[in-house]
């Protein structure tokens, strides 16, 4: 099988995680194509990597045929959801960053198409392959914190003044807070403990008072089996980052994630001595801690783009199917909004 | 001449006695036991000799016992019983200190004061964690205005208990396990308005009342916070930490640890926090207690009627 020919809409800052990854799985992909509205943006991208580039994405779409297997959209927000559906009309499976949609609907509008027209649409959700997410969610598959209790999620990060000067600070094309920056860890939650009952959210501004939604969240919330659940995603906190973690209490014991995002083990507690051998079992079997990406204003999430694309490769990526729970999540958290 | 010692009587010999005991003892030149009223006479611990205590079933029978021979109360009874014995105990002539919760319902502490005023004594509330050191450093940090505003205070009590542990003797779960901290929080920040409650049953199934609960507040200034209190961890009490984010630093309170972690922004704010921080000792926060009562100066019922008035309004926005 020949390598998959990949071409990218959107240049910005999240490109070259994308680039990194092509090059890293270099036997499997191979980048044919750039694409970005802003010309003086592209020139630089092309400078770097000697393809063809584009500045609408639908002569990229038309001009490709036949040269290109898949596109990854890496553009604002609110463009994923019509990128994603003419480049599965004319052909290409895709690749979506976060969020693919701001209603779960609408997800399941490109799920649907690339199921019809027998296409693969993929989304870029990749803090599942944390290697810290996965030792907590197979500490939940073999039961050994027991029932579950309590699952409380945090996210204090610091965002500079001005992070939200772009679309992001835009409503309509940014999404709001959860949709940017919660959203992998909004996935993680449901993947493992499926999507709760929203009892209520309050938001706030406390720093980034120019924009026109919060930059401060709180939910609660109640899993399907009565565990309850709080949501707390604050981006107003100062001098950085603090934590970003998932807690969970069980009726066996404790484990909690945390570290800048979701990368590091910071607790596990368990009743008894056989639970604690088949948590050091679990420990070993998992891969190397992963630090998160620097921006140099402000960290984000880790930087598994790599192992995105290699599991693309497999073709075992993570379905745009699979992305619809965590915008339902996100779309109950907002619809019990007070404030 | 010294002072004349305050002369106590002790209604209940739980296990927070041994609490106050150390306490009293600590404070010997101060105060002595004369009477301990419980529903065993052998509840008592060893204590000194030279104080000659007497015992009784009852506090009725030690009022009428000792009469004037007795200053001081202080009841260590189940929750429910606070109310009436600090009612008995002033109406017989008593100064009174009373465990907490005093009542879970302001309108009786109100009463409790109001009465007594009118017979000139001194009602007294447990509420020794205003003592801990970690407190007047967290206090002058703030009030330094070393984090600059204070944006979100959240707040987590994650503790194990046993089953069986909840009674219906008892007040609620904060009345009677978050009230040190939710007490905290209101001198530290006010009493702020609540947005939503949930409260859940996951461990202490049969317990009349909740074993975790979860609420959304809003303090004076825009502030938001969160408060989750639990009982449900397993395999043993996680943290009691406060989380204090402002906008030119971050503190993380520690009460178990009883210590205080600052990030900060200006390194001139940070060296005035090193030196605040530098002398957090563990204390004693009984002895305390019982130091400031002899010196007049205890916490009274009145100083109470906040965390209470904050619990409450907590519970009314409980939802389904």
């Amino acid at each position: 099988m020949g390598k998959i020919k990949v071409g990218i809409i959107g240049c910005g800052h999240i490109l070259n995680r994308h680039l990194e990854s092509i090059e890293y799985n270099s036997k499997k992909f191979e980048l044919v194509a750039l694409c970005d509205i802003d010309k003086g943006v592209l020139d630089k991208a092309l400078e770097e990597n000697k393809v063809v580039g584009f500045v609408d994405y639908k002569n990229m779409l038309k001009e490709m045929d036949g040269k290109m297997d898949m596109v990854t959209i890496a553009t604002p927000n609110h463009l994923h959801h019509e990128m994603a559906i003419d480049s599965l009309n004319e052909g290409y499976d895709i690749l979506i960053e976060k969020p693919i949609a701001f209603e779960a609907s609408k997800v399941e509008e490109i799920s649907d198409l690339a199921k019809k027209l027998d296409k693969k649409a993929y989304a870029v959700l990749q803090v599942r392959y944390n290697p810290a997410v996965q030792m907590m969610r197979e500490v939940i598959k073999q039961k050994l914190l027991g029932d579950i209790r309590s699952v409380s999620f945090i996210q204090r990060w610091q965002r500079p003044i001005g992070y939200f000067k772009d679309w992001r600070g835009v409503i309509d094309q940014g999404g709001k807070s959860l949709y940017e920056y919660a959203i992998h860890y909004l996935d993680i939650l449901q993947g493992m403990f499926g999507v709760p009952k929203v009892k209520g959210t309050y938001t706030s501004n406390h720093k980034h008072l120019d924009i026109p939604f919060e930059d401060t969240l709180y939910s609660v919330v109640e899993y399907k089996n009565g565990a309850s659940g709080a949501i707390e995603v604050n981006v107003a906190v100062e001098p950085s980052n603090l934590e970003c973690s998932i807690a969970v209490m069980g009726s066996q014991g404790f484990l909690k994630i945390s570290g800048n995002a979701l990368d590091v083990v910071e607790r596990a507690s368990f009743e008894t001595e056989e639970l604690q051998k088949k948590w050091e079992k679990i420990q070993s079997d998992a891969g190397d801690g992963i630090t998160p990406n620097s921006y140099g204003t402000h960290v984000g999430s880790c930087p598994n783009h790599p192992k995105l694309y290699k599991e693309i490769a497999k073709g075992k990526g993570i379905k745009v199917s699979e992305a619809i729970p965590s915008i339902q999540f996100i779309q109950n958290v907002y619809g019990q909004e007070e404030n | 001449m010294g002072r004349k010692k305050i002369k106590i009587g002790v209604v209940g010999c739980g296990n927070i006695f041994k609490k106050h005991l150390q306490g009293i003892l600590d404070n010997g030149d101060h105060f002595e036991i004369v009477g301990i009223a419980n529903h065993s006479k052998e509840g008592g611990l060893q204590l000194p000799r030279e104080w000659n205590v007497k015992t009784f079933y009852d506090q009725t029978e030690m009022f009428a016992e000792l009469g004037t021979e007795m200053d001081l109360v202080i009841i260590l009874v189940q929750s429910i019983y606070h109310y009436d014995i600090a009612k008995e105990a002033l109406e017989a002539g008593y100064d009174v200190l009373i465990e907490k919760p005093i009542d879970s319902v302001v309108s009786r502490l109100e009463e409790l004061d109001i009465l007594a005023s009118k017979l000139g004594r001194n009602a007294y509330a447990v509420l020794q964690c205003r003592y801990l050191p970690v407190v007047d450093s967290l206090k002058r940090i703030l009030e330094g205005r070393l984090i600059g505003d204070i944006r979100c205070v959240d707040f987590a009590q994650v503790w194990q208990r046993p089953l069986g542990y909840l009674t219906e003797k008892q007040a609620r779960l904060l009345f009677e396990y978050g009230v040190h901290y939710i007490d905290l929080l209101q001198i530290l920040f006010g009493v702020p308005k609540v947005f939503f409650t949930k409260t859940f049953k996951h461990k202490l199934i049969k317990a009349p009342y909740e074993d975790t609960l979860r609420t959304i507040v809003e303090y004076d200034g825009g502030i938001s916070g969160s408060i989750t209190v639990t009982l449900a961890a397993e395999p043993q009490n996680l943290e009691t930490k406060l989380s204090i984010i402002g906008s030119k630093g971050s503190l993380e309170v520690d009460f178990r640890e009883n210590e205080i972690k600052g990030l900060f922004e200006d390194e001139k704010d940070e060296k005035e926090y090193n030196e605040l921080i530098k002398n957090i000792l563990e204390i004693n926060s009984f002895k305390q207690l019982y130091e400031n009562i002899s010196l007049g100066r205890g916490i009274t019922v009145k100083d109470s009627i906040p965390v209470i008035q904050f619990i409450q309004d907590i519970y009314a926005k409980e939802g389904k």
